[in-house]
C-alpha cells in the first residue's frame, strides 16, 4: 500500500476536517502548536537498557508561555513534546511484518476513527510528514529548550487542529481512572 | 463527509463529567464533521462558562438552540463528539513491535547511550 492510499484512508476514517487542521506559522513562537523534524532528545533502547540520543519529529505540547526567553523565570528550560512517526515509516515496518493490505486497512480505519487511543492521525505536513504520521501519546519526552534554537517548525496547528489534539490528550492521559481511588466522589 | 448523531439519552463522557444529553425538543442535532465538532466545542465553551460563573446548575439549558438537561456535573466540563470513549482497539504484542520499529526508524541516532560503567 502506497502513503497516498493510507493517507486516503485514514482521512476517510478520521473525523478531522483535514483542511482546516494546519494553519499559518509565520511568527508562532515555540509551543504555539508547532510541529518540527530533527529534535534532539533522548529514546529508551530496550535490549542494551539505555538511552540513545536520537533525532525526529515532535509535535511541542509546552505553552509558549511558559519557554518564552522574554520570560526569564525558574523552570522553563525544558520542553515537552510528543513524537509523530511519518507514515511512511509505519508503512513500511507493517507491511514488513503483514503483508495483507487488508489487515493493514483495519489498523489505518481503527487509527483514524481513534479506536486506538494511544495513536492520533495527522494529516499531511511538511518535510519527513509530507504524508501525515501518527503522534504516539504514550511516548511524550522532554528535551531542553535550547535544542530548537537552530530549528524552523515544519507545520502548525490550526485553532482547530489545536483544539482535537488537545482532545486526544485529555482523553489518552486525563480519562477517569478504571481503578477505584480513594475518596472518590459519585455523581 | 461523515455525518454524526447525538442521539436523545446519549452519554457522553469527559475525563472529569459525565453528561447526561437528553433531547427535548424533539431534535436531533446532526451535521458533518466540521459543524459538528464545533457545535460540541461551542457546548463545551457555553458550559466552562457556566462553571466559571458558577452556574453550573443540573436540569434543562438551552444551547445552539437545542435543549439539554445537565443530569450530572462535577468540577468540570468537556463534551466531545460520540463514539471517541467508545470501545478502544487495544494494540497487539506484534502491533506493539510494528510501532517500535517504526520509532526507531523515525529515529535519526546521533550518539550511542552510555552504561554507568562507561562513564
Amino acid at each position: 500500500m502506497s502513503p497516498e492510499e493510507a493517507h486516503k484512508i485514514l482521512s476517510a476514517a478520521s473525523p478531522l476536517d483535514v483542511g482546516k487542521f494546519y494553519g499559518a506559522k509565520k511568527a508562532l513562537s515555540l509551543g504555539a502548536g508547532l510541529i518540527y523534524d530533527k529534535v534532539l532528545q533522548p529514546l529508551f533502547d530496550e535490549r542494551e537498557r539505555v538511552f540513545v540520543t536520537v533525532r525526529r519529529p515532535v509535535y511541542v505540547l509546552t505553552h509558549e508561555c511558559d519557554v518564552d526567553p522574554a520570560n526569564q523565570r525558574p523552570f522553563n528550560d525544558y520542553v515537552c513534546f510528543c513524537p509523530v512517526i511519518p507514515l511512511p515509516v509505519f508503512l513500511k515496518q507493517f507491511q514488513a511484518k503483514w503483508e495483507s493490505g487488508d489487515k493493514l486497512q483495519a489498523f489505518l480505519s481503527h487509527v483514524g476513527s481513534r479506536s486506538v487511543g494511544r495513536l492520533v492521525y495527522v494529516p499531511p505536513a511538511g518535510g519527513p510528514l509530507d504524508f501525515g504520521g501518527l503522534v504516539y501519546l504514550n511516548n511524550i519526552n522532554s528535551t531542553h529548550v535550547s535544542v530548537f534554537q537552530e530549528l524552523e517548525p515544519i507545520a502548525a496547528l490550526s485553532e482547530y487542529g489545536l483544539r482535537e489534539l488537545d482532545m486526544s490528550l485529555k482523553n489518552a492521559l486525563l480519562r477517569e481512572k478504571a481503578e477505584p481511588l480513594s475518596y472518590r466522589t459519585y455523581h | 463527509m461523515t455525518s454524526h448523531l447525538i442521539e436523545p439519552g446519549m452519554k457522553t463522557f469527559s475525563p472529569y463529567l459525565s453528561l447526561n444529553v437528553q433531547e427535548v425538543g424533539g431534535h436531533s442535532l446532526v451535521s458533518e464533521t466540521g459543524a459538528h465538532a464545533l457545535a460540541l466545542y461551542r457546548l463545551w465553551a457555553c458550559a466552562s462558562r457556566w462553571r466559571t460563573e458558577g452556574i453550573v446548575q443540573l436540569g434543562l439549558h438551552q444551547t445552539l438552540g437545542q435543549e439539554w438537561t445537565v443530569l450530572s456535573n462535577s468540577i468540570d466540563l468537556l463534551v466531545e463528539r460520540p463514539g471517541r470513549r467508545g470501545v478502544q482497539r487495544e494494540l497487539t504484542a506484534e502491533e506493539h513491535e510494528v510501532l517500535r520499529n517504526a520509532i526507531w526508524e523515525s529515529a535519526e541516532i546521533v550518539a550511542p547511550g552510555r552504561f554507568v560503567e562507561d562513564l
